[in-house]
């Protein structure tokens, strides 16, 4: 008989998968809900590498640039020299001369001479005083590039309290772009969609019109602060996706501006000028550009600058009409030529005016040697008695008054120094061996007027004496 | 007519017993002796490195072996950790959700790493204001190379490890496999772009709802019922994983740097690359 025909064998099976079925039903409410997991393709991540790019071609220039460039060293910057070396070696293929101004001498001194000046994050103001005299320096015709870098403030821990104060760099620049119209943002830029390696490496591919973003197609900047250009150019213009850190938003920021005189530029990054960074996109380009803005420093001469108001190295001097050399002018003579070894120039006495730059001594009588070069200027020394007229400047009394006339020239720079006497001569022969001097002088960017005696002759001539009246003698 | 006395032989009452009696009792052992399913809890209140994601893992390979492991609730307070040891997890759930429904249940913070994690499970809860996101990387970047007279080396980078430029890139790397992370797990659901959720940013959960990083604001217990509503349960148990899966005794172990004072801070004690949130204010006593 089949088995499975027997009712009581279903009904035993029943019996027992109804109490496990039971217990399913109890427990479960219906099949499990898996998902598809799906992982990430790992392998099909790429990391990004950098655009690099090839140094631009660089034909040194026929004619080196001479400028000096200094390089701000003494206000708390934050960047080592060797950071610097693409830009100074730039620099010295167009013939300019890097100098780092850290100590003596100061900042006044060395901008007399300089054809741009260069600060770097620095976390010392400068002082009104450098203020004023870069102020003065960029209006004559000097450069002034200012770096800032949003990685490059100060940290300052404050052990009493614990706390930590982070200063920015932007806050010691600022005061010197105020002058300008240009400012920087204490924030850094970033993009979040396209960079180059990380979202604060920020692309530039917008440009102001302007001969630094000649040959320019991308640029990158690293952690950079936002420029504003003021009534300025905006140099390097971000797109909509470059953001600020201090808003989270965009709108054409810019990582670099120039002023509207064309003389000062701002930057907001300084990793980008430095290895292996530089070679990355344009930035070597721009590198150039930069190198070649800070050449083009050319001040207007101006007897301020003194003594660097020649453009030779080699100046001569030269005695006119009754002046010679005695032994009392050989005395400040050799003072001066010291003094001008100092500060790179060879001084050399000449027999006769050949050009060149040089030194002319004469006094106010009339000479033929001096006045071809007076005349023009509307000066004759033939009409002079007790005073001398200087256009534009007025009756100036030649007793105890030296002049200097200054007369920048392709051929050859002249300085005329005229004096009363020889002996006023040597007095400011004498002063000359100071590179201040002028500081007591009523000083014009030609001409300078110069107290240097009491008026006469102090040496040959006996100064008149009156005897006293013998007193009465009392009698006796 | 008489009634027909319906009487039970002694024999027919035992064959009744035999065929109905005992199957039904041997049914009923059989259902009661059944398990009870399992919603497996795991629970992460420390920094995922390798000694916690270690014990992490010793639980979701219990959970994945044993049948009776129904879901799993991941319940997370951690600001994240090392980048290899939160992928390994990662990878492990992601090897349990291929059997299993995995639901995760933020309380505290679930930050860079936390995050990760919980992208890798089928549905996210938390407190409107848990701790949520932080996604993307940190690293400390290796010195500048240079040689040193009384060590030598081999190769450039056998010192430091590789070039500055080149970890800069590798952290590159890595943000963007976590965003494909977080794309791939919350899919549809995520509300925003890359410009939002690569900022770094941590929000509250209310504001992480918004945005589509998390699920639903709910405790610990909603989370358990959801893991057991996709697991098709309807009586269940709850057990903590790390009490049957084994883990070996805690080690003490310094994750976060403890300075001379001995005041913990919020960094990695070691340098490397990590998926982890780091307050901007130090701990103090």
């Amino acid at each position: 008989m089949n088995i499975l025909k027997r009712p009581h064998i279903w009904i035993a099976l029943a019996l027992l998968l109804a109490p496990i079925l039971g217990r399913m039903v109890w427990d479960y409410r219906g099949l499990p809900r898996i998902s598809q997991a799906a992982l990430p393709d790992y392998l099909d991540v790429q990391r990004a590498l950098p655009p690099v790019s090839t140094p631009p071609a660089f034909t040194p220039p026929g004619r080196p640039a001479r400028t000096i460039v200094v390089i701000d060293r003494a206000h708390g910057n934050q960047f080592q020299p060797a950071e610097l070396q693409p830009l100074t070696d730039a620099l010295t293929a167009r013939g300019v001369t890097v100098e780092f101004l850290q100590g003596d001498p100061p900042l006044d001194y060395r901008l007399r001479y300089a054809g741009a000046y260069v600060v770097i994050a620095p976390s010392v103001a400068h002082t009104d005083a450098e203020i004023s005299a870069l102020r003065n320096f960029v209006a004559s015709g000097g450069r002034l590039l200012v770096i800032t870098d949003a990685t490059r403030g100060l940290l300052e821990y404050d052990w009493f309290t614990g706390s930590e104060l982070y200063l920015p760099d932007v806050d010691a620049v600022n005061p010197l772009l105020a002058d300008h119209g240009l400012s920087i943002t204490n924030d850094y830029i970033y993009n979040l969609t396209d960079y180059e390696g990380n979202f604060r490496n920020v692309y530039f591919r917008s440009f102001g019109e302007d001969a630094l973003t000649a040959g320019l197609s991308q640029v990158v900047l690293y952690g950079a602060h936002s420029v504003n250009a003021g009534n300025g150019t905006p140099l390097l213009i971000g797109d909509r996706g470059t953001l600020s850190s201090l808003t989270d938003r965009g709108g054409a920021l810019a990582g670099a501006a120039l002023s509207a005189s064309g003389r000062v530029l701002a930057l907001g990054d300084l990793t980008f000028l430095a290895m292996p960074y530089v070679q990355v996109a344009d930035n070597q380009i721009l590198l150039g550009n930069i190198a070649d803005f800070l050449a083009a420093g050319a001040r207007e001469p101006s007897l301020v600058n003194y003594p660097f108001i020649f453009s030779a190295q080699e100046v001569s001097i030269i005695t006119t009409g009754e002046v010679q050399w005695t032994a009392d002018l050989l005395g400040p003579l050799a003072q001066l030529q010291a003094s001008f070894r100092a500060y790179g120039f060879d001084l050399q006495p000449a027999a006769e005016d050949i050009g060149g730059d040089r030194i002319l001594l004469g006094t106010y009588a009339p000479s033929e040697a001096l006045a071809v070069y007076l005349q023009p200027l509307g000066i004759d020394l033939e009409q002079v008695t007790d005073s001398i007229t200087l256009p534009g400047f007025g009756e100036v009394g030649i007793s105890g008054n030296a002049l200097l006339l200054y007369q920048p020239a392709a051929g050859g720079t002249r300085l005329i120094v005229l004096a009363e006497t020889t002996d006023d001569l040597m007095t400011v022969l004498s002063y000359m061996s100071t590179s201040d001097f002028t500081s007591s002088c009523l000083l014009r960017a030609d001409l300078a007027v110069c107290s240097v005696g009491y008026g006469g002759s102090f040496s040959g001539e006996e100064t008149p004496v009156q005897e006293a009246e013998p007193a009465a003698t009392p009698a006796g | 007519m008489a009634k027909k006395k319906l009487r039970l032989t002694w024999s027919q009452a035992r064959r009744r017993l035999l065929w109905f009696g005992l199957p039904l009792a041997i049914g009923i052992l059989i259902a009661a002796a059944l398990p009870r399913p399992v919603i497996g809890v795991i629970r992460l209140n420390d920094a995922i490195y390798s000694f916690t994601a270690r014990d992490l893992i010793s639980q979701i390979e219990y959970a994945r072996t044993h049948s009776r492991v129904r879901a799993v609730v991941l319940v997370l307070d951690t600001p994240g950790g090392t980048v290899v040891d939160t992928e390994s997890v990662y990878l492990e759930l992601s090897r349990l959700r291929a059997q299993k429904p995995v639901v995760t249940s933020i309380n505290g913070m679930a930050a860079s790493g936390g995050y990760y994690l919980s992208v890798g499970t089928d549905y996210i809860f938390a407190k409107p204001t848990s701790d949520v996101g932080n996604i993307g990387v940190i690293g400390y970047l290796p010195p500048v190379p240079r040689v040193y007279e009384e060590i030598l080396s081999t190769g450039p980078y056998k010192l430091w490890g590789m070039p500055r430029d080149e970890f800069m890139r590798q952290i590159d790397l890595i943000k963007q496999a976590f965003y494909r992370a977080v794309q791939l797990g919350r899919g549809d659901r995520l509300q925003v772009g890359p410009e939002v959720v690569l900022t770094g940013q941590i929000w509250p959960g209310s504001e992480a709802l918004r945005l589509g990083l998390i699920d639903a604001i709910g405790p610990e217990s909603q989370a358990i019922e959801y893991a057991a509503q996709l697991a098709g349960l309807r009586h269940y148990r709850v057990l903590e994983l790390d009490e049957v899966a084994g883990i070996e005794p805690e080690i003490y172990y310094y994750f976060f740097y403890r300075d001379p004072q001995g005041v913990t801070l919020p960094y990695p004690a070691e340098p490397g690359l990590y998926l982890l949130y780091v307050p901007s204010l130090p701990l103090k006593p």
